[in-house]
């Protein structure tokens, strides 16, 4: 290969490619949750993603492409070093967070607004379980589609919905939760009653259907 | 649409998922229905807040800068990884050799044959001998050559024109077994009118001039030495 080759992909992943890097950053920080780490994982996700370029097919999303390249990455150092966390250790820290039966406050809403600070968020993020964090990530931050999360998570798309599902309402509960302007016990909401009023609590899991299982 | 179905549907609508009809009937009740049209609301709110405030996340400079430079010094897998296979490969130049007795003043030509070798950015015709010899044809002042015959593991992928100090050149672009080889030709001038091969190493890379029906050529590549000591007639070698 004739350096020209490279000059020219790089020229290409520069311009396609790198824009995300700071996607790939907190991608990377929602799985690791440590920054030394992220940058690791997101200097060695880039130099793959550039010796793979080629079989990156324009038209595809970049951004969702890279996040695949980098969750491999992820995932085989975690198997390297022995610190994979499975789903069941994932399921288990929900059962400790008993985030089920949480409540949140609806309402006053713009109190949540105003005190939510990134780190307050990311406070929160933190004691999600990994699944429920990624999901949430992609969907509320990166703004993946369904099919390219269920692609970077390796899972089908009824389990990415249930874990946004799910990851949402755990995220705005434990958050509801550290800014103390939570509670009360958690009523089935009456859906003959549409006119609550503000200072409701409304379930947190909205349905239990099928589809959202994991 | 019901409420119940609305609740279930929040997160399809949220995240823009939904069939569009789906989405009519859930706007529909949205409109009608203030309760879920709140509860709709405020997952919006809610979503766009973590958006802002986790989307000013940003990567540090000292990785962008890293990532950057580690780009830009990257080369192609399979340079050097091949190595083994290119020490097999035997390049087959054009016979010709003269004497050349005062090499070193080939030195300054060869810096030249060698910067241009590391600055191809891409040729200027890209194609098969055919394509490039009538490209060059007219905008050289000298007889086009071809520099390398046609060979297993050598391809020829194109050409751009150069210069050599002051005097009009062409870099010939080959792909050795996967490894970048220039070849560099130009008139000679008089004064350095090659006499003998000569074959070195500058910056890592072999560097071999040698004459051609007249012309002085210089190949560049990083194959090893060995390699391209092969090329040179067993009598001209050192
Ligand atoms: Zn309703």
């Amino acid at each position: 290969m004739w350096p020209f080759h490279d000059a020219d992909r790089r020229r290409r992943f520069e311009r396609e490619a790198l824009p995300h890097l700071d996607a790939c950053y907190r991608f990377a920080l929602a799985l690791t949750r440590d920054a030394a780490e992220a940058d690791d994982l997101v200097q060695e996700t880039m130099l793959r993603a550039f010796r793979a370029f080629d079989s990156y097919t324009e038209g595809t999303r970049c951004k969702a492409w890279l996040f695949r390249i980098l969750k491999n990455v992820f995932l085989n150092r975690r198997r390297t070093d022995g610190r994979e966390v499975d789903l069941e250790e994932s399921l288990g820290a929900i059962q400790e967070l008993g985030w089920e039966d949480r409540p949140f406050y609806r309402s006053p809403e713009d109190a949540v607004l105003l005190a939510a600070t990134r780190d307050r968020i990311e406070e929160a993020l933190g004691r999600m379980p990994r699944d429920f964090r990624e999901a949430v990530v992609l969907a509320d931050v990166e703004g993946l589609s369904y099919q390219e999360i269920a692609e970077v998570m390796g899972t089908p798309i009824g389990t990415v919905m249930s874990r946004i599902h799910r990851g949402r309402r755990m995220l705005r509960s434990l958050l509801g939760e550290s800014l103390g302007i939570l509670q009360e016990t958690l009523q089935e909401r009456p859906h003959e009653a549409p006119n609550r009023g503000p200072g409701q609590v409304i379930p947190l899991v909205a349905t239990r259907e099928g589809r959202h299982d994991l | 649409m019901t409420c119940e179905e609305a609740i279930r549907y929040e997160d399809l609508y949220l995240d823009g998922e939904m069939a569009p009809e789906e989405r009519l009937r859930m706007e529909a009740h949205l409109a009608a229905c203030p309760s879920c049209r709140i509860q709709v609301t405020e997952w919006i709110r809610f979503r766009t807040l973590v958006r802002q405030r986790l989307g000013e996340v940003r990567a540090p400079s000292s990785l962008r800068e890293s990532v950057v430079h580690r780009l830009r010094t990257h080369r192609a897998p399979g340079w050097r990884g091949t190595l083994a296979l290119a020490a097999s490969l035997v390049l087959v130049l054009p016979l010709g050799w003269v004497l050349w007795p005062r090499p070193d003043d080939l030195k300054p030509l060869e810096d030249h044959a060698v910067a241009a070798h590391l600055a191809v950015s891409g040729p200027e015709v890209q194609g098969d001998r055919a394509t490039v010899v009538s490209f060059l044809q007219g905008r050289v002042p000298f007889p086009v050559r071809i520099p390398l015959p046609d060979q297993p593991g050598v391809r020829l992928l194109g050409a751009r024109i150069a210069r050599v100090g002051t005097r009009p050149a062409v870099v010939y672009l080959y792909d050795a077994s996967g490894h970048p080889l220039s070849v560099t030709q130009y008139a000679p001038d008089g004064e350095d009118l090659p006499r003998s091969a000569r074959i070195g190493q500058r910056d890592g890379l072999t560097v071999v001039t040698y004459p051609a029906e007249g012309l002085v050529q210089t190949v560049v590549g990083d194959l090893p030495e060995s390699t391209v000591t092969g090329i040179v007639p067993a009598s001209w070698r050192p």
